[in-house]
This record gives C-alpha cells, structure tokens and sequence, in this order.
C-alpha cells in the first residue's frame, strides 16, 4: 500500500509550507512514540495511537485501507463519530486525539491530509509576544488620543458651539431674576461682550431713576476715582428673589437682584462729612454707621405761620421777602419746635372717651375708627368729614330746620345753601307764618297764584324777602364759622374785604385754612402698618388718650422700634438694615417715548 | 550604625504624603484655613461670589494652583531639575490638588449651576478623586511589585513560564500515554500547555487554584512503577508554572492599577485646564 502524508503549515503572515512523506507499508503505525512511521507530537496523541492497515475486506472482498484504534487514550474519531475499526472512504475526516486528518487521493496514492495553522514559535518570541499582551498600555488608547479628544470635546461643547450658535446658557454664571427672564437668552441686553463692564445705558433702556443716584455718584467719583455704575449695587445671575430656588437649575439658594446690605449706605453715611468735604457741602444728615446709632427720627411737618423762609439767594444775596419753605424737618426729640399746624383742631382725649353721643345713640370709637388701613395694607386713610365725622358731628344751623345741614365743603357753596334754604323757608314753611303773613301783606307772591296786585307790589315784597333772607343766612352763617360746627375743628379766617363786594358776589364771609394733616410725616422711609397689625396702636403712639391739643405730634420715637429691631443678629430681636426702611431709589415713570413692544422686549432689540 | 546611614534611612522612609514631616499638607492646610477664615469675615455687596474681591483673589490663587499642577506634568520628565527633589514637588501636588477641592468652592461662593463655571470645578474634582485614588493605590500597592522588591520583572517570571513548560514537555516526551494524562490534567488546569495569557482576562480573572488531590492522586495511581519519580516531577513542574502564573498575574493587576487611574486623571486634567480657560475667559468677556 502506498500512502502519503502531507501536512501544509500556513503561517499567521500568510506563507504556506506544504511538506509530504510517502509510505510504502501495509501496515503504518500512528502515534507519539519514537517509533511510529507517522510521528504525531501532541500530548493529545497516545504514544501508539492507531495503525492503517492494507488488508481484504471482510464481506465484499477486494483488497480495503482500514484505520485500527490501539486503545488509544483519546480514541479514533472518523466524522467525529469514535471507531475502533474503520475503511477509509475518500472525505473521511480522521481524528487523532487534537489531530485531525482528510483522507483524499493525489496521483494514484490515498493521501492524509493535514491542514496546521500558526507558526511555532521559538522562546524569545513567545516571551516578546506574551510580555507585550500583558503590557496595560497596548491594551488602552494612548494617553495622546485621550487627551486631544477629550479637549475636543470640551472646546467644541463649551466654546466652538457658543461662539457660533449664539447659544450661551452654558457661559452664564447662575439663573437670573425672574422678571429678567424674558431678555434671559440675550446676553447682549445687558452684557456689551468685549470683556467691558455692564453700562449704566443697558440698566436705564428700561429702567427709569429717581435722581439720588446722581449726587451719590458724584460723591463717590470724588471719593474714590471710580464710578459705581448701577451694576455695582445690582448683580444677576443670582438666581431669583421672587421664584423657587429649583426653577432654572441653580444648586445654590436663590438671592435675586435687591442688594439688602447696611454697607450700600453706610459706605458713605457712615463718614458722611469726609465724603462731603472735597465738595466744599456741609452734611444735612447725620453720621450712621447702622441702625444702632440711627439719630431720633424727624418729621416733615408744616411750616409755621409767620416764619420766613430761607431767603431767595441769588448771587451770593439773600433777597428780603423771598417765599417761605412750605415744610420743615423737627426732630421727635426737639419738643419745642415739634407742633403739628395742620388747621385741624382735634383732642385725641376727648375722642377716646367711652360712650360718645351719636346722632342715634352712644359710641366708643378706638383707633381704627378713623385710622384704618388703606387697601395696599401700608398707609393709613385720609381723614374724611363723611366717613369719619358725620356720624356725630350734625351740621345743622337751624332749629327752624330740622335735619338741614349745611354741604361739608367750601364756604361759598355753604353760603349759597343757607340763603335756598332760608328763601325756601320763607316761601314754603307753615311753621312761619308770621313771616309769611307779612309777605303776603307786603303783596308777595306764592307761586300758582299771580295777580296784578301781586306784581305791582313785588318790588317792596322782594326787598323784603331780600333782607329776610340774607340777615337770616348771613346770621347763621356767622354762627357755623365762627361758634359751631365749622369752627369746631377748621381753622377759620374772616375775610378782609368790604360788606358791599361780599354782598355782590354773593360770596362767604369766612375763609377755611387748607387741612395740612402731614400723610407722608417720614417721607424718606417705607413703613407698612400692615406688617404691624399685631402691634397695638398705643404701643408705639403712646400718649394718645391724655393728648388734648392739636399741635401734638404722636408719633414714636425711634426708641420704640428698638423693642424689637436691631442691628446686630439677637435672639428674639429683628435684625434690621437700612434697607428695610429706607428705598435708594424714587422710581419715576418710565417716559412714553422709551416704550417697546413685547416682541422688541423679548428679542432684547432696542437696548 | 554608621549615623549618615540613619539619616539617609529616615529620608528614604518619608513617602510622598510624608515628605520632609507633612511639610506641604501643614502648608495647604494653613493655605485652607486662612481662606476659609477670611471667607467668614468676608462682607462683600451681595452674596459671596466668584466676582467680588475675595473671589477674585481666591481665584487668582486658585488658577495659580491648576497651573502649577499641571506642570507636574513638565517636572516630572526633568530629570536634571537640582532645584527641588522630584518626591517634594509630588508632595505638593498631592496637597494642593486635595486642598483645591476646597479653596474652589470659597472662590464662587458656594455657587453652582448647570453651566461650564461648575463644570471646570466637576472636572477638578474627577481629576482630585481619581488622584486621590492613584496616591493611595501607591501607598499601598507600590510595595508590592514584584520587580521593586527584586523579584523579576514581567518579562523575567514569563520567561520562567516558558522554560517550565519546556522541560514539562520534554519530561512527558515519549513516556507513557498515564503520565501524558497526567500532564494534560495539569495543563488544563492551567490553561493549556502553552502559556498564552489574554491581558484582560488575567486582570479580571481569578489565580490558578491548586491542583485537586485527589484527582491527581487518581492518574497517579495509574502510572507504571517505572514513570512514578516521573509523574513527582512533572507534578512538582506543574506546580512551579502555576505559581509563576500566579505571580505574573498579581504582578500585571498590580501593575495596572497603578497606571489605569492615570488613564482619567492626564484627559481629564487636559480637559480642566481648557474648562478652566473658557471659565476665564467668559467672566472676563461678560464681565458683570
């Protein structure tokens, strides 16, 4: 039997090393013994594993080549199915241990075929090999790739896409105000770019400025060479004082825009002569470091009658005669100075006494009755005669008259309505007919019933009813202004001017001084009587109920916020700072011509 | 003992967290604490932001420190630097990058937001953690090394494997089809007769359990008297390759752990550096 045994090595680079042996036996041993005619060195192959043996077939006859296991460890597999015996057929897949043979036939032989794969390597290349797969830096990518691309990354998200889409969000520095969130994806309403600082133009686009911001600016270019600019006081991206600190992602808490800090005014007030100094100006105010050495309050209160004012300086020259200050500042610490001349006569005393007899019966009244809290929950109401007089105080001047009052208001049209009332008593009152009867001697005439007598005497009935009725107005009139109703709270004034032109004109005799009850007495401050409500009045306007002149001033002392307010955190105690009374800013109107429209608004055009 | 060898000794002991009596931990802690101290008495118009004077400052002192962080970088390949000693400068950098994580957050006011400002601060902190992470790992793995403690680099113990094997092939060569067996047991148990580790199934896999008794006893059992010193031997070899691949294996995890966390902290260190400039950058261009 002739048989070949060819085993082709392809290497991993490619080459191909096709190497045969032929045998000229009929019996071939197969193994990884030393003797075996095909040498097998695997440790999966027996030391004799197998033998091909050229004998007769057994049933067909004819000469067969057949495969014999020689119990073998791993066996003989022939189409992967174990045989102990087996003739071999061209395709059959032999199967030694790991090995693996194809029975084909080349040239007239019958040849085994075998197919290795990889390169054995010698030791040196095993180790360079096994030493470079174990090495972690073959196996990651190189530090240099990592690198740039995670740069990449960053410049292209956070720098490269900014710059050209326009889409910012990522730059800003925290969430802004709530009511700037519609210019909020526009930087450029507020921010110029360009590395400059925000310009006080951006903020008054839309926002108008009461005028303390200019001496304060110029006091403190003086003072310091730079010039705070709205944004110093006021910084964004603080997130909102109005919305919830979740709203637009910030992490932190939300602060808002108002600055609430001492030192905004403190800055200045507290050294408030050295600041004014370089300007040559002497300090109106007083020096206050903070609310613990805030001075008394004082009062803007009427100016005396009489007092002359500071005088009209023009060039230097103070002018004679100049107009006299409509206001002026007291102290609640100055007694002296410190009358309310508001025209109004009131004694506190006599009001809050208990049951005080109303028209209809008794009452006590209590503060409220007359001071309640306006509708924006901070100011106290104006003082009306309808609403808080007229239930009490009747202005009835007759008792010919009964429930006729004269109108609450000016004294011409109080004049006017006694004489209608006093003609229509003359013409119409059955209660009077003494009056009557004389008129209609004096052939007056009672409306419906003209005769020719009638008309012929009414000149002397005319002159009659003429001088009836103005002495009775004129005396009633006297009455009210200057013994009753009238004169019970107003301050009145006689008119300097000749009967016969009063007479004329038809006009009163009497003049009502202007109310100046004060409605701001603080102006400069911001207080809310509605966050006080739990407080008793008489807490803070202490003295109320023993106050029986007008001129008296109740209102509280600094000393009475004390009680509660403080500077420094205390426990128990409000911490206060000048922000909480005092407003930097008088808001003025924004001018019509500076308005936009939304869409303008939104877009952040026009700024 | 000779007394320079006592000095020479205690220098030698000082690590990197230790170098020269925690001179440069006592330094960023002072650093820290003058900071935070400052921060409190701090009053500043609004709230404490990256934008006041204190913020400036701080952050003026904070890039300062990214800066010298990052020359780390540079300093560690001059190898001809006599100015200071390479472990003093890591020392440094250790505290400052760990008192950083500190002294950034007082820079911004305790501000944070979706936005590339904390952004910068995110990356700083991945590249202070995974630092962090690297240092202890050296504390406690640097020892461990096998090549530090003289015992053969990777390429010495595979070496060793593959001259193992050999003289296990050439032990079994032409014995008999028992002690064959008993080498392909011990083979499989190893992974195969040749040694051809797969770098992340070493790092992840467990070391090569000893070999069962009893199996072993089994197929040694079977041998002809003749080849029974040669099964001893061949189980003795067997032995002797599974140690080493055990030992190249703690070596090659050891060794990975001490260089992958370097894999976050170099990108990520170059990406903060480049978050921090943009950061720098934006404030300036919308200055407020």
């Amino acid at each position: 039997m002739r048989l070949r045994v060819t085993v082709e090595n392809i290497s991993p680079n490619g080459t191909c090393d096709v190497r045969s042996n032929d045998h000229d036996k009929d019996e071939l041993t197969i193994g990884r013994g030393a003797g075996c005619d095909i040498l097998l060195s695997d440790s999966s192959v027996s030391l004799v594993h197998a033998k091909i043996i050229s004998r007769p077939r057994e049933t067909q006859g004819g000469m067969g080549v057949f495969v014999e296991d020689q119990a073998s460890l791993s066996g003989v597999l022939v189409n992967k199915r174990p045989v102990a015996r087996h003739e071999l057929v061209l395709g059959d897949v032999l199967s030694f241990g790991s090995v693996q043979f194809t029975v084909r036939a080349t040239e007239g032989v019958i040849e085994l075929f075998r197919q290795k794969r990889g390169e054995t390597l010698d030791l040196d290349a095993k180790i360079r090999r096994d030493v470079q797969e174990l090495h972690v830096a073959r196996k990651l990518p190189s530090f240099q790739l990592l690198n740039l691309s995670i740069v990449a990354v960053v410049l292209a998200v956070y720098f490269v896409l900014p710059v050209l889409t326009e889409r910012r969000a990522s730059w800003s520095s925290g969430p802004i105000e709530s009511s700037h969130k519609m210019i909020e994806h526009n930087c450029q309403s507020c921010h110029e770019g360009q590395f400059s600082r925000i310009s006080d133009e951006k903020c008054l686009a839309c926002h108008t400025m009461s005028d303390h911001a200019k001496p304060f600016t110029a006091h403190a270019a003086l003072r310091d060479g730079v010039e705070p600019s709205c944004a110093t006081c006021h910084m964004d991206h603080n997130g909102s004082s109005h919305g919830s600190v979740g709203d637009s992602g910030a992490i932190g808490k939300a602060h808002g825009l108002i600055v609430h800090q001492s030192a905004l005014c403190t800055d200045c007030h507290a050294r408030i002569d050295s600041v004014l100094a370089p300007l040559n100006e002497k300090a109106s105010v007083a020096v206050v470091t903070g609310f613990d050495d805030h001075p008394e309050f004082s009062v803007t209160l009427q100016s005396l009658p009489g007092t002359p004012g500071p005088g009209l300086s023009l060039f230097g020259v103070t002018l004679p005669g100049a107009p006299a200050e409509k206001t002026r500042r007291v102290r609640l610490d100055d007694p002296a100075k410190l009358k309310d001349v508001s025209n109004i006569k009131l004694n506190h005393k006599v009001h809050l006494e208990k049951d005080l007899r109303t028209r209809t019966g008794q009452k006590t009244l209590d503060c409220g009755y007359c001071h309640g809290l306006n509708d924006d929950f901070r100011t106290v109401e104006r003082i009306s005669f309808e609403k808080h007089c007229q239930e009490c105080h009747s202005l009835e001047f007759d008792e010919r008259l009964p429930r006729v009052e004269v109108p609450h208001g000016d004294p011409n049209v109080v004049y006017r309505f006694l004489y209608a009332e006093y003609a229509k008593l003359l013409l119409s009152s059955e209660k009077v007919s003494p009056i009557r009867r004389e008129f209609q001697q004096r052939g007056g005439r009672i409306p419906g019933k003209a005769s020719i007598e009638a008309v012929q005497q009414a000149q002397s009935a005319d002159d009659f009813s003429r001088s009836f009725v103005e002495k009775e107005s004129r005396g009633s009139e006297r009455v009210l202004f200057t013994r009753t109703a009238c004169f019970l709270c107003h301050a009145v004034e006689e008119k300097k001017i000749s009967e016969a032109e009063i007479r004329e004109n038809a006009t009163s005799r009497f003049k009502i001084l202007e109310p100046q009850i004060p409605e701001r007495w603080m102006p400069a401050s911001i207080f809310s009587h509605g966050s006080h409500e739990e407080v008793g009045c008489e807490d803070c306007h202490a003295g109320v109920r023993q106050s029986t002149r007008t001129t008296d001033v109740l209102l509280p002392k600094i000393d009475s916020c004390r009680s509660c307010h403080v500077e420094h955190p205390e426990v128990g105690k409000v911490t206060s700072d000048c922000v909480l009374c005092h407003s930097y800013h008088n808001s003025l109107a924004m001018p019509f011509e500076r308005k936009r429209s939304v869409s303008d608004i939104i877009l952040g055009l026009g700024l | 003992m000779n007394l320079n060898l006592v000095v020479a000794e205690r220098v030698n002991n000082d690590t990197f967290f230790s170098y020269r009596g925690y001179r440069w931990l006592w330094a960023n802690i002072l650093l820290t604490l003058v900071l935070i101290v400052w921060y409190w008495l701090d009053e500043p118009l609004g709230v404490p932001n990256g934008g006041t004077f204190y913020g400036y400052t701080v952050g003026g002192i904070a890039a300062a420190g990214i800066a010298y962080l990052m020359w780390y970088g540079i300093r560690k390949r001059s190898y001809h630097s006599q100015t200071t000693t390479l472990k003093g400068t890591l020392a440094a950098h250790v505290w400052l990058g760990v008192a950083l994580s500190i002294i950034v957050p007082l820079h911004a006011g305790f501000q944070f937001g979706w936005n590339i400002h904390t952004i910068a601060y995110v990356l700083m902190m991945i590249v202070v953690v995974s630092g962090i992470w690297g240092a202890l790992y050296y504390a406690t793995l640097a020892s461990q090394v096998q090549s530090h403690r003289g015992g053969g680099t990777v390429k010495d113990i595979v070496q060793q494997i593959h001259i193992a094997e050999q003289n296990l092939s050439a032990l079994v060569a032409q014995k008999s089809d028992h002690l064959m067996e008993v080498k392909r047991f011990v083979d499989q148990q190893l992974g195969g007769s040749e040694f051809k580790p797969r770098f992340w199934s070493m790092l992840l896999g467990h070391s090569a359990a000893n070999f069962d008794p009893e199996s072993l006893a089994t197929l040694l059992a079977k041998l002809p008297d003749a080849e029974s010193a040669d099964g001893i031997s061949l189980v003795q070899g067997a032995d002797r390759k599974r140690e080493l691949i055990n030992r190249v294996q703690h070596e090659v995890k050891t060794l990975t752990k001490l260089k992958v966390w370097l894999y976050i902290h170099l990108p990520v260190s170059c990406a903060l550096m480049v978050a921090v400039l943009i950061h720098i950058f934006v404030v300036f261009f919308y200055r407020g």
